[in-house]
């Protein structure tokens, strides 16, 4: 494409609330991360501009609340979507086995053409966590989970996904790619994001454009606005 | 993060059911009752117990009662109902205005309440624009003066949120309409389809047109080539600064998918962002069938047009209504059309839909930063009109003519223009031009000076004509501020254009007519006549729409609008007028509106609305025998002012 512009990739996450999408975003474009667990509303927007392979583009990162699912936002909030990433807490085997829900319901509501090749990617993230962390994060979600009006997904304790389930999966719907990441520590974050532009700029193919056919001008084609001029 | 509504913020939607169907075409002209001067006359009486005094105090007056934006909500509402018996205490017999503003006027001077010295005109018009029968009421809007412009903006703030419930309803522009039902036909070879960066629009035959024009079109590189590399004026601003957020009116426009395509203000691509929260918003509504029209929020309004695949969104505290404002979407969506075509949008957006416009209309943004301009100081997208360049009847008829007889088979439509301003227009019988399209045509040749220097052949696609297909226009400048269009529909009549322009330009030559042209297009640019002209001491300045030709014509603005900020605030207080006049509720018929700086009269038949700004001291009285005068001036100098008949080109068949 000859545009002098930079291609605009619009990019969804998508996971239970908790996995830390929302601190993959910040790490990813603000280079910050917290400890603090602040529910994400509706939805956020970040705005980064990546270089993929020689080419700059600008990312528009649409973070969602994982709670409500599709529900608060509309259909046509998934629109024209150039990449979904799928997140999960390794640390949580539920917010892996949701998954796939999420991904079904990705596809019907932004119904994006040819859906069988549409670029995904699947983050496992939180690997820095370990044991006496674990702990820390389980008491803190049950203070969360007492607060009625934060839908917080119910953990289950310090069940690791394994790599090979997750692999495993990928490999099943089509070969997406996948990433292993701590927000915290910033690890792998940079290269799964780097993935999703790459996969996203694919969905920026050429248009056909024909060009409009003629006028033919005619008395039939009277047009009468009732002005002297 | 931005998606969280503050409980403050109102929202208003729903209701778009009926309000949402503007007219299609310029209101219904066809009104038979004649519309001579005779029969809208204002006078004033001499009445002794109004000495003009009255009038002069209370404009004097009104510093001392500044009313709060509470107050003067309140007063208003209650002129508003009493609107009734104004009207009833009004009832002239021999059918003309006359100014009372006796007892009247006084008694509520004193009291405080407003004053609402007008009379009926008992002309009644089975429909007003609106279809309503109205009295209408010289209304003393002293309450809503303006102090201070921020005042000004609270207290407008204020009226909008009286009269938030009530949607109103593009008037005569309205731009969305299809193009009707013409019939195509394939006159052009179809060209292979191409993709983005090659598509047809480049791929002309341009070798063979080098030597003698230089061809411009909407692909990206040729526009960058164009127009020296076009640095939009604010694009490198900081959204996160106050600069950014400051700015009185902001555009945005994007895809329905949330995707960036154009921002008056900063790098688009910077906030999409702020896009993506738009397009949230509207998802939002949309999956409850619902559309969302408008926010405000504290003095900012934000006005959105959703014509999926785009959404257009402004963001102003210009104190501009909010029909108003989508009537400005609705010309920046019309400058898109015109740039890819109804059809063409649809067929990308259908096969893509994230797709990226920008690669498509990039180089054409420097038209809608223009036009953002545009409608800032013209007022013929506010009235919907288009002005004409003042020159003797006897000139332009004979330009006209010559224009007539160089007619040749593909020739749809031949213009004669300065940017602005119409000098002539020559047409099929069975075709007009709709003003709309006017205001893209002059916005094309005013946005850029890309047009001065050679002869352009360039595909446009004029919506109210048909926005399912590209015209072509050739553009060349035959004098200075002169500039000659030749549309066709035939793509590869350049040359034939082209030879069109040359006999017409011996035809005027050899009448001696471009030079004398030149000097009243010079003149024309400048303004055309002066306020002075008219022989009317106390007027400042007035704009005058002829509805029934949906022209106007207005003074040069000299002191004290010769800045542009002081035109802009003049604007804007026309734009007050004309949307108090023509609210869908209590239209009115007349507004007498005493301000800091100046009084504004307005006034609106079905054959004409007047506009007129006089010093701040002057009366009610004064004011009706002035705006009489001047409406007896512009009858007078009409034939010069406006162009009453537009030729035809089967006239010089
Ligand atoms: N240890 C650790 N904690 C994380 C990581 N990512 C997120 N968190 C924490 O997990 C909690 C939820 O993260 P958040 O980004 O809000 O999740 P979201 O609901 O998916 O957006 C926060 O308290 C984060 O600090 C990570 O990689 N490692
Ligand atoms: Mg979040």
């Amino acid at each position: 494409m000859a545009s002098r512009k930079k291609v605009l990739l619009k990019v969804i996450i998508l996971g239970e609330s908790g996995v830390g999408k929302t601190s993959l975003m910040n790490q990813y474009v603000n280079k910050k991360f917290s400890n603090q667990y602040k529910a994400t509303i509706g939805a956020d927007f970040l705005t980064k501009e990546v270089l993929v392979d020689d080419r700059l583009v600008t990312m528009q990162i649409w973070d969602t609340a994982g709670q409500e699912r599709f529900q608060s936002l509309g259909v046509a909030f998934y629109r024209g979507a150039d990449c979904c990433v799928l997140v999960y807490d390794v640390n949580n085997a539920k917010s892996f086995e949701t998954l796939e829900s999420w991904r079904d319901e990705f596809l019907i509501q932004a119904s994006p053409r040819g859906p069988e090749n549409f670029p995904f990617v699947v983050i496992g993230n939180k690997i820095d966590m370990e044991e006496s962390k674990r702990m820390m994060w389980d008491q803190t979600m049950t203070d969360l989970r007492a607060r009625s009006d934060l839908d917080i997904y119910i953990y289950d304790g310090v069940i690791e996904i394994s790599q090979k389930r997750a692999m495993a999966w990928c490999q099943s719907k089509g070969n997406i790619p996948y990433f292993e990441t701590s927000a915290k520590e910033a690890i792998n974050v940079e290269q799964a994001f780097q993935t999703i532009a790459k996969n996203a700029l694919q969905q920026e193919v050429e248009v056909e454009i024909d060009f409009p056919d003629p006028i033919k001008i005619d008395s039939d084609t009277s047009k009468d606005f009732g002005c002297a001029c | 993060m931005p998606t969280k509504s503050r409980p403050t913020t109102a929202l208003v939607f729903g209701q778009q059911a009926e309000t949402l169907q503007p007219h299609l075409l310029p209101p219904p002209l066809q009104d038979t009752e004649s519309l001579s001067s005779d029969d809208f006359v204002l006078s004033a009486s001499s009445s002794s117990s109004a000495p003009t005094g009255t009038a002069t105090a209370a404009g004097g007056d009104s510093h001392s009662k500044v009313p709060s934006a509470r107050s003067g909500l309140k007063t208003i509402s209650d002129s508003l109902n009493q609107d009734d018996q104004s009207s009833e205490s009004s009832d002239d017999a021999d059918g003309r205005l006359t100014d009372t503003e006796s007892e009247q006027v006084r008694a509520r001077t004193r009291t405080g309440t407003p004053v609402i010295a007008g009379r009926t005109n008992n002309h009644h018009h089975g429909t007003t624009e609106h279809g309503t029968t109205t009295s209408s009421a010289l209304q003393s809007l002293r309450e809503i003066e303006e102090h201070d412009h921020e005042g000004r903006q609270t207290q407008l703030q204020g009226l909008e949120s009286r009269f938030r419930t009530t949607t109103l309803v593009a008037q005569d522009q309205d731009l969305t309409s299809d193009g009707g039902d013409n019939q195509l036909k394939v006159l052009r070879p179809k060209p292979s389809s191409g993709s983005v960066g090659n598509n047809s629009l480049s791929s002309r035959p341009k070798s063979h047109l080098q030597r003698t024009a230089s061809m411009k079109s909407y692909d990206s590189d040729d526009i960058s080539n164009n127009h020296g590399g076009y640095q939009k004026h604010y694009g490198d601003e900081d959204h996160t600064t106050s600069a950014w957020t400051e700015h009185r009116k902001h555009f945005f426009i994007l895809s329905s998918a949330g995707k960036p395509i154009y921002a008056r203000y900063g790098d688009e691509s910077r906030i999409s962002s702020y896009m993506g929260v738009i397009q949230a918003l509207i998802s939002f509504f949309a999956d409850n069938d619902d559309t969302l029209r408008c926010i405000n929020a504290g003095e900012h309004r934000f006005v959105f047009l959703l014509k999926a695949p785009l959404y257009l969104v402004c963001v102003s505290r210009s104190g501009e209504s909010e029909s108003q404002l989508r009537d400005q979407l609705g010309y920046l969506y019309a400058q898109i059309i015109s740039v890819l075509t109804q059809s063409q949008m649809t067929k990308i957006f259908e096969q893509r839909n994230n797709f990226d416009l920008r690669g498509l209309i990039g180089g054409t943004e420097i038209f809608l930063d223009s036009l953002g301009k545009l409608m800032n100081t013209y007022p013929g997208f506010m009235l919907g009109a288009i002005q004409c360049l003042t020159m003797p009847r006897e000139l332009r008829d004979k330009v006209g003519a010559v224009l007539g007889r160089a007619k040749c088979k593909p020739l749809l439509y031949a213009l004669l223009v300065t940017p602005t301003q119409l000098i002539t227009l020559l047409r099929p019988r069975t075709h007009s031009m709709h003003p709309a399209d006017l205001h893209l045509i002059f916005n094309l040749l005013s946005g850029s000076t890309t047009f001065e220097s050679s002869e352009s052949w360039t595909p446009i696609c004029l919506p109210k004509f048909n926005n399912k297909s590209f015209l072509h226009a050739y553009i060349c400048y035959i004098a200075k501020k002169v500039c000659m269009l030749l549309i066709s529909p035939d793509k590869d009549s350049f040359f034939e254009m082209s030879s069109v322009k040359q006999k017409v330009v011996e035809g005027l030559e050899a009448g001696g007519m471009l030079a004398s042209l030149e000097n009243y297009a010079a003149a024309g640019t400048r303004g055309g006549f002066s306020v002075g002209d008219t022989g009317i001491p106390g007027l400042r300045h007035f704009l005058y729409k002829s509805r029934v030709n949906v022209q106007f014509t207005m003074p040069e603005l000299t002191e004290p609008y010769a800045t542009t900020t002081a035109r802009k605030r003049l604007l804007r207080q026309y734009q007050n007028m004309n949307e108090r006049m023509h609210r869908k509720t209590r239209p009115l018929k007349l507004l007498f509106h005493v301000g800091e700086q100046e009084t504004l009269l307005g006034w609106v038949t079905s054959g004409f609305e007047l506009y007129a700004a006089f010093g701040p001291l002057v009366s009610k009285s004064a004011v009706v025998l002035m705006s009489n005068k001047l409406l007896k001036w512009i009858r007078k100098q009409e034939d010069s002012l406006l162009i009453l008949n537009s030729p035809s080109f089967e006239k010089f068949k």
